[in-house]
Parts: C-alpha cells; sequence; structure tokens
C-alpha cells in the first residue's frame, strides 16, 4: 500500500488519458475506498478488526480463557476463523460447507492454516497480492519503453485491487487465469505445439482470440497486431467481445529461447590444419621403428604423435609474414610478458633513481 | 614489445650528476649523442635488469596465501588497478638443488608463456625477478580453490551434470596441452583451480615437458602417485599423452565418489592397487609389457587376476552412469596404447548423453573468500552518498511477495 | 576457435617476442649499443676519476676498499684483462673510449655462436639442443652487448640454460667436468641476468622436425601416396609423375648433374637443407626475421629448388598471390643464407676455407683487442657481482649497520669524485 504514493504520478496520466471515468478508485483516497467497499460488498466478512471475538472461535464458542493451547485457523477461501478442533471435527473426512451461515464456500482441511496477520483483511490482501504477483511477473526489460511498463504495473495493480474489493471479480478473475494459461504456453511452446498444426487458420480469427492467446507461439502476433490501438486494457470491448486475458502495449515479444545447441564437449576449439591432412602411417624406416621398438610402444609412445608434430612444425607459420604482421613500432605494444612499456618507464624513472642505496 | 626508447642510462645512474649542460631530454641525447659520456657514475641496471625492474614494480605483493614444496604464493594486485588481483607465486631457492635455477621453474615459465589461449589453463600475467634473486611467477587470482578442496567440502552438494561440466574442462585442457605437445605430468585435483567465473583452471606445469620427439627417455618418477597410470609404475622411459589421460581418469572418478580412486602406501603398492581394479596385465592385452624395467618385482610372480566386473564400478561410482564409467574405464586402460588419447576423449558419447553438463555460471563452488574484500575495495571507490545509479531509480520498486 | 597451424604459431612466445622486421632489429640492436656504449663510457670515466682520487689521497684506504666489492673490475678485471700492466697510472686516464659499433658487435656474437656450436658438439649435445642455446645467445645479445656482458661467459651459461630448458641431462657437475676451465659458480653468475634477458620465454622453435616433415610428405608424393589438400585437384599418381619428371637443380644438393634416382634427390635435398639448417640458419638473424618453417623451405630452396616450388605448389595454387609472396620471403631469407660465411665456405677449395678462416681469425682477434679496452668496467667479473648484488639484497631485508656503511660508500665515492672534477675538470674529453 505504500506503492499508492508511487503510482500517483502515473495513475494521474492514466486518468488524464481515459478522461478520469471508471478508475476514480485509483486515487489517493484508495485506501479509505477499499474499507468502505469492502464492507459494502462484503457483508460476510470475519474480517473486522481484532476485538473480544477474536478470542472466541465462532463455530463452537469455546474460548481461549479456558483452553489456553487453542490455535485458531483460516482457510483463504473465505477467511472465516475458527478453531483447530472444529477443522479437525469437520473436514477429517473430506470437503464440507463452512460452518458459518451464509458463507456457502466448500472447504477443504488441507487448507486451512494459522493466520499471519492480526487483522484478516491484510491476511486476504496479501493472499491476493501474492497470487496476482505470481501470474503477473513481467519486468521492466519486457517491455519496450519505461511507460509501457508503469502502465503494466498500473494494470496489475488494478487487478489487484478489484480482487480485493471484489470488484468484477469473476471476470477478473477469468481473465487472470487466461493471462496464466497464455503465459504457461508461451514459455513452454512445444507443449501446444502440435494443436496449432491442428488449426492454423484460428490465428487469423479475431473470434478465436480465445484460443490463439493460448497458444504462445501464434500469441505473439495477436500482441503485435493488437498493440497498435490497445484500448484500455481494463475495459470491455464496445462490440461485447471480450478481449481474453490481457493486452499490453510495448510488451516485447518473448525470445523464444535459442533452441540450445547440444553440448560441444570441444567447447568450439579444433584444430584445423590448412597445408595438410595427417594420412595413414608411412612406410619409412626413420619412423616406423619406433613403431617395432617395444622401448617405445609399451610405453604408449606412439609415432602418430610425432608425425603430427612434425606436420604441424614444417607449415606453422608458413604464411606468417613478419614483414606485415609486425609493423607496429618497437615499444608500443600490449604488455606482455617480460615486456616493457614506454609509459611505465617513464613512471618508473624517478623509482630508480630513488631505489638505489648507492 | 621491443624495448621503449625511453630506457637511456641516464635513467639508471643514481648517485650521478648530470654535467653542466646536460640535456633535459636524455632520451634524445641518448640516441643522438652517441660518443657523449652524460653520465658518470655506476649505472648497475641494464636493459634487461630495468624491463624486470619495470614488471616487478607493476605489481604489488600482498598477503601470505600457501606454501608447497617449490614455491611460496602471496596474494597481489597490479599497482595501477587494486582491484586486478593476482597470485604471485615465489619460486623457493631449494637447498638439494644446486644447479641454479630449478628445472620446475623453467618447464612452468616455458609452457604457460605457450599455452596462453585456452580459457582452462592458468594464466601467467608476468614473470619477475625479485632483487634477492627469486623467480616470481605472476599468476592470475583463482580464489575459489581448488577440486580436492571442493569434493572434501562436505558442505557443498553437487550432481552427476556438476560432475560432467567440470569433468569437460578438465579434458579440454589435457587435450590442449596434447594438441601443443606438451605433457603436463602431474594432473591431480589439487592442481586443477576454480577460477572466479567458475571455470576450471589446469595449473602447476612444473613437470611438464615436450613429447613425441623419439631418442629421449623420459623419466618414469613423475606424477603423483595416486594418479600415476601402470606404465610409468613399471618404469618406461617413452611415453605419450597416455599418461595425463590416465591421471585425468583418476581425477574425474575421484570426483564422482569423494575420495581419493586409488590409494596406496608406495609405489609398488600402487600397483598391487591398480590390478586389484584391472587385474594383472597380460602379453596379450598389453604385448611387451612384461619387458618392462619393473614388471619382475611387481607381478613376476604373481598369480593371474581377473579385472573388476562392471558391477563394481556402478557401486562405487553411481554418479558416473554407465556411460561414464565405460568413459573412465576406456581412460584406464592398463595398455596405454590402447587408452583413449585426449582427443579421442572428448569424442565419447558421455558428454554429449543426458544429462546436459551444468552451465558453468550454476555450478557450485566453495565461499570465495576475496568475493568480499573486493566489495569492500568497490565500496571505498564510490564517492559517499553515490548510490547506484540506473534506470532503477526511475522505476518503481516492486515489492516482493515472495513468489520466488 | 579454430586453430591453423599459422594461429598456432602466432601464439607463440618467440612470434609475440622474439619476431621483427629488419627495421625493428637494427633499430633495436643500435638502442643496445648506444646504451652500452654510454654506460661504458661513464664507467670507465667514474672509474678513472676514483683512480685518480685515490692516487691523490695516497691510497684512499677506506674508498677503495668498499668499491671493490661493486667494481671488481676495478683491481682485477680492468687492470689484468686490459693486459695494462700499469692500470694504476693516470696515464691512460684522458684517452676517449673506442667502443664497438653495432656490425663489430654483431661479429662478435656471430663468432661465439660459432664456437658455441662447435663446443656444444664437443660435449654432446643433441642439435636442437644447440640451436636453442645459439638462439638463446642472439636473444640476449639483442638486449645486451657484449661490452657489457663478454659472449664466451655467456655462452657458457646459455648452453646450460638450453640444457636445462629442453630436458639434455643438466647436471652442472658433468657439465663443468667437461668444459674444464670453468667453476659452478661462474656457469650460476649470470643466469639470473641472462634468464631476464631472454625475457623469461624458453621456447625455440626450430625448423627441423619440420624439415622431416617436409621430407616425407615428399616421399609420399614419389610414391604416388600423397592425395594434396584442396583446393588442388591432382591425384596422388599424377604428383607422381610431375615429381619424378621435375628438372634437375642448377645449384644446391646436386651438383654433378646426372640422373639421379628420386629418392636419393629427396634424401640429398634433405641432407644439403639440414646443414644449412644446423649451422648457417643458426649463425643468421633468419629466425628474428623468419618463421621456422618459412626458414625450413628457404633451406629446401637452397638445396633443390624445382623440388622445392613443386611442393608449394601442392600447399598453394601457384597463381595466387600468397604463393607469389611466400616465395618472394623464401627467397630473401635463401639469400640470407647463401650470402653468409659458413655457406659459401662449403664451395671453396681448402686453400680459400684456410685463406678465409685465416682471416676470420684475425678479424675476430683484432675486435677482441678492441673490446678489452671497451668492456664495461662494472660487469667483468659476473660471478663477484652476483655475490655483492646477493649480499646487498640481504643486506636490504638485513639491517640498518649495512645501510650506514652503503651510505658511507657512497659519501666517500661522492668526495672522490668531486675531487676528481676539481682536479680534471668537470667533463671528460670528447672527440
Amino acid at each position: 500500500m505504500s506503492r499508492a504514493a508511487s503510482r500517483a504520478p502515473g495513475a494521474n496520466k492514466r486518468l488524464a488519458e481515459d478522461g478520469g471515468a471508471s478508475q476514480s478508485f485509483l486515487s489517493s483516497s484508495l485506501r479509505k475506498l477499499s474499507l468502505q467497499q469492502s464492507q459494502q460488498h462484503d457483508p460476510q466478512s470475519a474480517s473486522r478488526p481484532a476485538d473480544s471475538s477474536s478470542d472466541i472461535c465462532n463455530v463452537c464458542k469455546s474460548s481461549r480463557y479456558l483452553n489456553p493451547n487453542m490455535r485458531f485457523l483460516v482457510n483463504p477461501e473465505c477467511y472465516h476463523k475458527m478453531c483447530e478442533s472444529c477443522v479437525d471435527r469437520i473436514f477429517t473426512h473430506g470437503p464440507a460447507p463452512c460452518p458459518i451461515a451464509g458463507c456457502n464456500k466448500t472447504l477443504r482441511k488441507a487448507k486451512f492454516r494459522t493466520q499471519t496477520f492480526e487483522d484478516l483483511k491484510i491476511e486476504r490482501e496479501v493472499d491476493i497480492r501474492r497470487r496476482v504477483a505470481k501470474a503477473m511477473n513481467k519486468e521492466e526489460s519486457d517491455f519496450e519503453r519505461l511507460i509501457d511498463y508503469n502502465n503494466y504495473l498500473e494494470t496489475v495493480e488494478e487487478i489487484t485491487w478489484n480482487l480485493i474489493l471484489r470488484i468484477d471479480v469473476d471476470e477478473t478473475e477469468r481473465k487472470l487465469r487466461l493471462w496464466e494459461d497464455a503465459q504457461k504456453a508461451e514459455l513452454n511452446p512445444n507443449a501446444t505445439f502440435r494443436r496449432i498444426a491442428d488449426q492454423p487458420e484460428a490465428s487469423q480469427l479475431s473470434e478465436g482470440s480465445h484460443v490463439v492467446l493460448k497458444k504462445g507461439g501464434t500469441q505473439r502476433k495477436a500482441l503485435a497486431a493488437s498493440s497498435g490501438n490497445t484500448p484500455d486494457p481494463f475495459a470491455v470491448d464496445e462490440s461485447g467481445k471480450r478481449d481474453t486475458g490481457f493486452v499490453f502495449q510495448g510488451l516485447k515479444k518473448r525470445k523464444a529461447p535459442p533452441a540450445e545447441k547440444p553440448f560441444d564437449p570441444f567447447d568450439g576449439w579444433s584444430i584445423e590444419p590448412q597445408q595438410y591432412t595427417l594420412q595413414e602411417v608411412h612406410d619409412y624406416k626413420w619412423l616406423t621403428a619406433y613403431d617395432s621398438d617395444p622401448a617405445y610402444y609399451v610405453g604408449g609412445w606412439d609415432t602418430r604423435d610425432y608425425y603430427s608434430r612434425m606436420m604441424e612444425e614444417a607449415f606453422g607459420g608458413m604464411c606468417v609474414f613478419l614483414e606485415d604482421e609486425k609493423v607496429r613500432p618497437l615499444g608500443s605494444g600490449s604488455v606482455e610478458i617480460g615486456t616493457q612499456n614506454a609509459a611505465s618507464v617513464a613512471q618508473g624513472m624517478k623509482d630508480v633513481v630513488m631505489d638505489d642505496v648507492f | 614489445m621491443g624495448v621503449s626508447p625511453a630506457v637511456s642510462p641516464h635513467l639508471m645512474v643514481p648517485g650521478a650528476k648530470a654535467p653542466p649542460n646536460a640535456s633535459v631530454n636524455a632520451k634524445t641525447l641518448a640516441i643522438l649523442n652517441n660518443s657523449r659520456a652524460t653520465t658518470p657514475g655506476e649505472g648497475t641496471a641494464d636493459l634487461a635488469e630495468m624491463m624486470n625492474k619495470d614488471v616487478r614494480e607493476q605489481f604489488v605483493e600482498g598477503k601470505f596465501l600457501g606454501s608447497g614444496t617449490y614455491a611460496t604464493v602471496y596474494a597481489g594486485h597490479f599497482r595501477a588497478d587494486p582491484t586486478k588481483l593476482v597470485a604471485i607465486k615465489k619460486m623457493r631457492i631449494l637447498t638439494d638443488y644446486k644447479d641454479g635455477i630449478t628445472m620446475d621453474s623453467y618447464r612452468e615459465m616455458k609452457f604457460l608463456q605457450e599455452l596462453t589461449l585456452h580459457p582452462n589453463i592458468v594464466r601467467l600475467h608476468a614473470v619477475f625477478t625479485s632483487k634477492d634473486q627469486n623467480l616470481n611467477l605472476v599468476l592470475e587470482h583463482l580464489p575459489k580453490g581448488d577440486l580436492e578442496k571442493l569434493w572434501r567440502d562436505s558442505s557443498i552438494s553437487y550432481t552427476r551434470e556438476d560432475i560432467k561440466a567440470w569433468s569437460a574442462m578438465i579434458c579440454q585442457a589435457v587435450w590442449f596441452c596434447h594438441e601443443n605437445y606438451v605433457l603436463h605430468r602431474d594432473i591431480k585435483s589439487n592442481n586443477v583451480l576454480i577460477a572466479a567465473d567458475n571455470t576450471l583452471r589446469l595449473a602447476d606445469f612444473g613437470l611438464a615437458r615436450s613429447f613425441s620427439e623419439p631418442g629421449r627417455p623420459m623419466t618414469c618418477n613423475v606424477i603423483t602417485r595416486f594418479y600415476r597410470p601402470p606404465e610409468l609404475l613399471l618404469g618406461a622411459t617413452h611415453y605419450g599423452g597416455c599418461v595425463d589421460v590416465w591421471s585425468t581418469a583418476c581425477v574425474m572418478a575421484e570426483l564422482a565418489a569423494r575420495a581419493f580412486f586409488l590409494v596406496s602406501e608406495t609405489d609398488i603398492q600402487h600397483l598391487s592397487v591398480i590390478a586389484e581394479l584391472f587385474g594383472i596385465p597380460t602379453e596379450a592385452d598389453w604385448p611387451g609389457v612384461s619387458k618392462l624395467r619393473h614388471w619382475e618385482v611387481a607381478f613376476g610372480s604373481a598369480p593371474p587376476k581377473r579385472p573388476q566386473p562392471l558391477s563394481h564400478w556402478r557401486q562405487r561410482l553411481p554418479l558416473m552412469g554407465d556411460d561414464g564409467i565405460d568413459l573412465l574405464r576406456a581412460m584406464m586402460t592398463m595398455n596405454p596404447s590402447k587408452r583413449l588419447t585426449a582427443r579421442d576423449v572428448l569424442k565419447h558419447p558421455y558428454w554429449t548423453n543426458l544429462p546436459r553438463p551444468t552451465k558453468k555460471e550454476n555450478l557450485p563452488h566453495g565461499g570465495d573468500e576475496d568475493a568480499e574484500k573486493k566489495k569492500a575495495i568497490d565500496d571505498l571507490k564510490r564517492r559517499g552518498g553515490d548510490l547506484e545509479t540506473g534506470r532503477s531509480d526511475k522505476v518503481a520498486r516492486k515489492l516482493d511477495f515472495g513468489v520466488k | 576457435m579454430k586453430l591453423t597451424e599459422d594461429v598456432i604459431y602466432r601464439n607463440s612466445s618467440q612470434f609475440r617476442n622474439w619476431s621483427f622486421t629488419p627495421t625493428q632489429l637494427a633499430e633495436l640492436r643500435l638502442k643496445t649499443n648506444i646504451q652500452a656504449c654510454e654506460r661504458v663510457k661513464a664507467n670507465v670515466a667514474r672509474q678513472r676519476a676514483q683512480r685518480a682520487a685515490i692516487a691523490l689521497d695516497g691510497g684512499g684506504a677506506s674508498a677503495s676498499d668498499s668499491e671493490r666489492g661493486n667494481t671488481p673490475g676495478l683491481e682485477n678485471g680492468n687492470g689484468n684483462e686490459n693486459g695494462n700492466s700499469n692500470g694504476g697510472t693516470p696515464m691512460r686516464l684522458d684517452k676517449e673510449v673506442d667502443c664497438l659499433t653495432v656490425a663489430e658487435e654483431m661479429r662478435l656474437v656471430d663468432f661465439c655462436c660459432e664456437t658455441t656450436i662447435d663446443l656444444a658438439k664437443f660435449i654432446g649435445l643433441p642439435s636442437d639442443v644447440t640451436a636453442t642455446a645459439v638462439q638463446f645467445l642472439r636473444r640476449f645479445y639483442l638486449y645486451n652487448s657484449p661490452m657489457t656482458y663478454d659472449a664466451p661467459v655467456v655462452s657458457r651459461t646459455i648452453t646450460f640454460i638450453a640444457c636445462k630448458t629442453d630436458n639434455a641431462n643438466p647436471n652442472l657437475d658433468d657439465y663443468v667436468a667437461k668444459l674444464g676451465k670453468v667453476t659452478r659458480d661462474q656457469i650460476l653468475a649470470p643466469e639470473y641476468l641472462i634468464v631476464q634477458a631472454l625475457r623469461y620465454n624458453f621456447e625455440v622453435r626450430h625448423p627441423f622436425r619440420g624439415l622431416k616433415g617436409a621430407h616425407l610428405e615428399l616421399g609420399e608424393i614419389a610414391r604416388g601416396a600423397y592425395t594434396p589438400v584442396a583446393p588442388d585437384t591432382r591425384t596422388p599418381s599424377d604428383l607422381q609423375a610431375a615429381i619424378t619428371a621435375l628438372p634437375l637443380p642448377t645449384s644446391g644438393a646436386i651438383t654433378d648433374k646426372k640422373t639421379i634416382s628420386i629418392e636419393n634427390r629427396l634424401n640429398n635435398a634433405y641432407g644439403f637443407a639440414a646443414n644449412i639448417l644446423k649451422r648457417t640458419a643458426q649463425l643468421t638473424d633468419a629466425y628474428f626475421l623468419f618463421t621456422p618453417s618459412q626458414i625450413m623451405l628457404a633451406s629446401l630452396l637452397l638445396a633443390d629448388e624445382p623440388l622445392t616450388t613443386f611442393y608449394l605448389s601442392t600447399k598453394l595454387p601457384s597463381d595466387s598471390p600468397t604463393y607469389t609472396k611466400l616465395l618472394t620471403t623464401l627467397r630473401s631469407c635463401a639469400i640470407l643464407f647463401s650470402s653468409h660465411r659458413s655457406y659459401t665456405s662449403s664451395t671453396l677449395s681448402p686453400e680459400e676455407q684456410k685463406a678465409v678462416k685465416d682471416k676470420d681469425k684475425a678479424e675476430i682477434s683484432a675486435l677482441r683487442k678492441k673490446l678489452k679496452n671497451c668492456r664495461d668496467p662494472d660487469k667483468m667479473d659476473l660471478v663477484k657481482l652476483n655475490q655483492a648484488q646477493k649480499r646487498d639484497a640481504e643486506n636490504a631485508s638485513g639491517g640498518g649497520l649495512e645501510e650506514s656503511k652503503a651510505k658511507r660508500r657512497k659519501i666517500a665515492r661522492e668526495k672522490a669524485e668531486k675531487e676528481a672534477d676539481d682536479f680534471w675538470g668537470p667533463e671528460l674529453g670528447k672527440k
């Protein structure tokens, strides 16, 4: 929530662009609004500020006063707090509806956990933020321009707040899921490759964009096509057709990670003689004598090494013309071993004089 | 390269008084005015000494890092840039070697100055002689220790992919040496150092020599015993790259087992340790082996012995996989003529088979002792209040909700 | 990285540090000579001044005592070696030192290279170790003058260093015993000095093995078993036919102009070229100016030109610019060899050879005589110099006592110089 301040300039800019229409909740009074809204839209919320009831289980009404070891658990489905023994009692035999009146959520035991924050509203918000951040994980380097990235961040914030404030939850959830799918597909294009091949013309049809977006490889085209006139990514298309997932301006095409080359055990090094090819060992007494001399072959001495070395040395440097390659003036080379360079000598002068005790 | 014209006797004549009308420009004078004795005095440094001094002064020696039989190593850095670290290896003057500069020093200098291209071979920046007549080899700074330290460190865990990546780098270094007709002759995990970017560097060329020239017997008393191949233990004096290949296989097996692979107390015992695993070689699979000098002592009267089966290897080196074991066994073939060459080693399917070797940047490694020190230097260099700049300033910082 | 044989050579220290254009080589030698001359003059002048001062002081005990260690030439070297029995008298004081020229220095070094080859042969060193020693010696005298360090003295140590770097059974006691008339200390004293001047590069790339390689390939061609590298499309039998049909050379390995079997022809060429490489190539600047491959091919060119040009044509298209350029380079290297004394002398009659030898001898002894008068007095006795350096190093780490001694020495010297100046005038005469 400290974001509010840093986001403000960007938000204001967006407000100007959008004529400030439906986005007013992005103003600096956001937090206040969130409190109001959460009360309006969320009558069954159990997340009232901590009060005396916090020590009493809402289900069995037993109190921590009587049982100091009592632990309270919540389930992120509805955040209704209940004691550990109630959870055990109700959910051990499988999913069951939340026992709190009016809450019809089906809960599973595995999802229950102790709350991190005293205020369950915060608990819920952090959960939502964690989830959104996981789905919307683009970085600055993924965007063409800084402004695009900031717009993206703003959208992310809007999604987050929509979920927190329960505005358009179904729609936002749906888009978020589509986006997640699209991201997954993009990360792992091979998984969906077959389906793309099945209906290649689908990518041409805006009708089928739902399908298209899921298919990593082709999504790029869709993005590129729509990036020119991106409408408010949050709004519903005037044509009534909903954009699936989100579209962000200036989002770089994800570079398909270059197909990893097979591992090269030589790491790119190769010996490639130009002037000779090593041939089968020849029949020369002065050479083959070693092949039949046990003093040589038993220890693994190899005539071929000798032969290839002879050949390498016969032509090593044949086309290296010193007249051409050594033209740089003396003393101006790079510092090599034992080399002196003029500058450091000049520098060293003083030391030389001072150094000698005589 | 070459010599700077700035070197004139003028510079190195301390305590000398310039003649009354000496030109300020000693350099010009020195070249133009050949016939004139500009600088009386006892100039002790000549051109070569000047060059040496000059190199010496490019480096600052730092704290003591360690010492071995032949040398003492100090940390150091370039005088001009304290962030550029080096290791200065001071060659010891051995009391039992009276013939001047040792062969080890010559070999190390000779070969490191030629094998400068390959990234898996340690880089020699410079050599200089200190005033007390000690050779100093300025080597690149390798902060992450050596392979032996790595496998001994039980706090580091690594996988078969890591082993493959390391092994590949060692094999590349050995291959490159052999392509340049240099035998290393002391390959062991403690001579394989780890650079800051996790690249392995083959170091210590004190026993290296060039090979392939016939008619020059070579000593068989080289290579640390645990890594010494049977032909050397048996006393062969003409050998080739195969000796290094055996040692390399020992290092790879050592990495996989996290223990020395072949352990013994004496040279003769080492032969029986080898025979325990590989069987006693026969004239059939190693023609001429019984003609080697130490054959009689070692195996002359021993009953035949069969090599250990594959299952033994699988049990000892589960991390190598069957292809890895096949490679190791081919690298440790008793008969050196049938052993893989360094080039053939790199052509073995083990490398290209799955799993793919770990990328360099992801390799596990021990603590980088100097990272903090380096950071401290960087911090010192930055002016107060001068924070890192970049686009991040202008971008809203993203909060971390623990996604990753 | 693609490593061709040329790339590999370019990475050698021989290419990086010891390859030059002729101009660079000449410049470097001139610089070394100028520097050495200045030093010799300066040091001789200083020494004379001291001697004068000592003479004036009537002994100057303290000064000469402490100086003895540092300027061995003063008492031992200069006096005796100059053959100047009255070395201490101020008679020669105003005589200008006549220094060696670059050409004279080179002549002395060349001569020393020759004696090194003979010496190495005498103690039974393989020819590549010998060649390494000779090249070390030549490299050493690029950065040093024989006026500073006497070539025969350096050569003994350098040969020993070559034995160490090339694994030729380097045992100092054996070596000293074989040489005779030399002590261990005399061999070891200049070792650090030499490795510095060699810039710690100890690999010399020789053309010997390459010549064997070429010989081997030529044999393959003659046997009809050689397939040329692309883009040459000739078949092995084409090449075989071509090599047997080659005209005989007009000079070099075959002089009797009879028909000769191709096998013998190749062997003759190999032998001739190998001799050039072992001796003439070592005595010239070939290693500085050409690559080992070029040196090898140039020697082969001198041995059998038609054969060599044919061989080259199997490597490079004979109409390509590289081929032309290579041939030009090889010819200039061949001229370097063929114009050298050691090459021409083999074609002369025994009497002529003897005459040349005598002339050489006279020339050398004249040069050595000249050298005696322009040796750097400070560098006369390398053993003592080395001891002094070691002592100084110990002192430097040792303590203040020695330092104060040094200071005293310095003051004494300055005083002596000042007095000398007062007496003889501030500047020494100039020609």
